[in-house]
């Protein structure tokens, strides 16, 4: 559904994105994790046709996003960091005149905010919403025009646990049906949760990219943090899973029924600091 | 979608977004309301200069000012780069942009000349309308290139200052010295000076029309460029 060969993007005489090459397969939601300049913007810009490339192909949709512009845009959906709305209106003005121009018409719209749970708050002006509405409308408004593929920009940054996961399981339904997700996030959570793949960016170039769980697995001195009743007292111990005592020692300590709490240390967060830098800090 | 449907929901929008902001209802009306104040404080020897002048004034008020606090507003909310990955290409979202301001140009500079009560000829149309989108695009190109709203509405109403002030010195300046020849072929006097020939019943002069509609391509020209620029290397920073 998307591929992209060798992407380079220079501002200023800096390459903020060197010769980057991944594909996305229809159906899937990827995400593109990486600290800040490291070149995710950039590449969501040159992904859906705001920036052109200073190198490299593109295809998203099958079409090549510089000769095919006109094409590919109306393949996509976009949902920017930003609220991108116009605040004077109401939740169904705004989505009703940027669905028409990505040729969506009222009953489209009216399933959407249904979908999207902004049924009742349809005639409310986006000035008067809470950051989690607003932001629940334009994620909607992405999703309008019936795109193929849809780019998300921080989807959930700044919201509540319960509108987290109601929004994860509204962009699952929307996989479900055959929609690609490509998103961009901070939240190393977010993305083991809800990505298919990761592909963790730093400085302009692609440094991993796999399902969450393989980059985890590539770990090797993951550790396990074990807390228990020890005659009375909580005792913590951390044990490191490449030792080959640390099976037997983990099975005595659940047979006896005296565990409190298990926590591994290696995460997509670990695998993330570790390829970006931010464990040596 | 076509672009002329595209354009047409583009117009709808903006009316159903605008109409509800005070702000443009203000300087819709504000040249009108003062002109109407002015006029009745008694007669002057120069009320043609002056008429054109408020004419002007109209243009820059509402073309000028409010096309670029549009275009600001639309940059600084992000729906800017909402409207670059629709199907409706871009120019033609521009388009229906100018088209817009420049109806409430006109809007705003017929409320002066109903004030003003005539005579006037139909030649004097041609000045209003070219005027009114040449400084539409003076808007257009100051949201294009100003990196922050503060600073572009800062920059719009200096801007519309010079303009104005121009045409009001214009007059007063010997007609032999440099400044004066040099400030003739400035939009603003360009603008003034056609409109004053629509106020007399003169007939065209067609350099001047010629000269407003050059000053319109080299916008547009501009315009394509900044468009351009932005799609090679993102947004002024």
């Amino acid at each position: 559904m998307i591929e992209v060969d060798q992407l380079s993007k220079v501002y200023a005489n800096r390459r903020v994105v060197d010769h980057v090459s991944f594909t996305v397969s229809p159906g899937e939601i990827f995400g593109l994790l990486g600290p800040n300049g490291a070149g995710k913007t950039t590449t969501m810009g040159c992904l859906t046709g705001l920036l052109r490339p200073d190198s490299g192909r593109i295809r998203v949709a099958g079409y090549d996003v510089v000769r095919q512009r006109s094409q590919m845009v109306q393949m996509i959906g976009v949902a920017f960091e930003l609220p991108a709305l116009y605040p004077r209106l109401t939740v169904e003005e705004n989505l009703r005149f940027l669905g028409a121009l990505h040729g969506a018409g009222a009953d489209e719209v009216k399933t959407v905010m249904t979908r999207w749970g902004l049924t009742e708050r349809r005639r409310q002006p986006i000035h008067s919403l809470s950051k989690g509405w607003k932001q629940r409308t334009m994620l909607a408004r992405a999703f309008l025009g019936r795109p193929r593929v849809v780019f998300l920009d921080e989807p959930t940054s700044g919201l509540d646990p319960n509108a987290v996961a109601e929004i994860h399981q509204i962009l699952r339904s929307h996989q479900i049906e055959g929609m690609t997700l490509v998103l961009t996030t901070h939240d190393m959570t977010e993305a083991a949760q809800l990505c298919d793949r990761v592909g963790i960016m730093a400085q302009g170039h692609l440094l991993a990219i796999d399902p969450p769980a393989v980059l985890v697995g590539r770990l090797q001195d993951q550790t396990v943090q074990i807390t228990w009743w020890n005659q009375g007292t909580l005792s913590t111990q951390a044990l490191a899973l490449a030792d080959p005592c640390t099976p037997d020692t983990l099975s005595r300590l659940l047979r006896d029924g005296t565990v409190v709490e298990i926590h591994s240390t290696g995460s997509l967060n670990t695998v993330y600091r570790r390829l970006t830098g931010g464990d040596r800090t | 979608m076509t672009p002329l449907k595209g354009m047409w929901v583009m117009e709808r929008h903006m009316a159903r977004d605008w109409l509800r902001n005070r702000t443009l209802w203000i300087m819709l009306l504000l040249p009108t309301g003062i002109f109407w104040a002015v006029l009745h404080t008694g007669t002057s020897p120069h009320r043609r200069w002056f008429v054109a002048s408020w004419l002007l004034f109209a243009q820059v008020m509402t073309g000028l000012m409010i096309a670029a606090s549009y275009w600001l507003e639309e940059r600084e909310q992000g729906t800017w780069q909402a409207l670059r990955v629709s199907s409706v290409p871009i120019g033609w979202i521009m388009g229906a942009q100018a088209v817009f301001v420049g109806l409430l140009a006109a809007v705003s500079q017929a409320g002066v000349l109903m004030v003003s009560c005539g005579p006037w000829h139909g030649s004097l149309g041609l000045g209003m309308v070219l005027g009114g989108f040449v400084f539409t695009g003076f808007g257009l190109l100051i949201g294009i290139t100003s990196p922050a709203q503060r600073t572009g509405s800062l920059l719009a109403a200096a801007a519309m200052i010079v303009f104005f002030l121009s045409a009001l010195i214009w007059p007063g300046l010997g007609e032999n010295t440099g400044i004066h020849s040099w400030l003739s072929w400035s939009p603003a006097i360009v603008t003034v000076r056609v409109m004053r020939a629509g106020l007399q019943g003169s007939p065209l002069s067609w350099t001047m029309i010629g000269a407003m509609v050059g000053w319109g391509s080299l916008i547009i020209a501009l315009l394509i460029c900044l468009l351009h620029r932005e799609y090679h290397r993102g947004l002024p920073m």
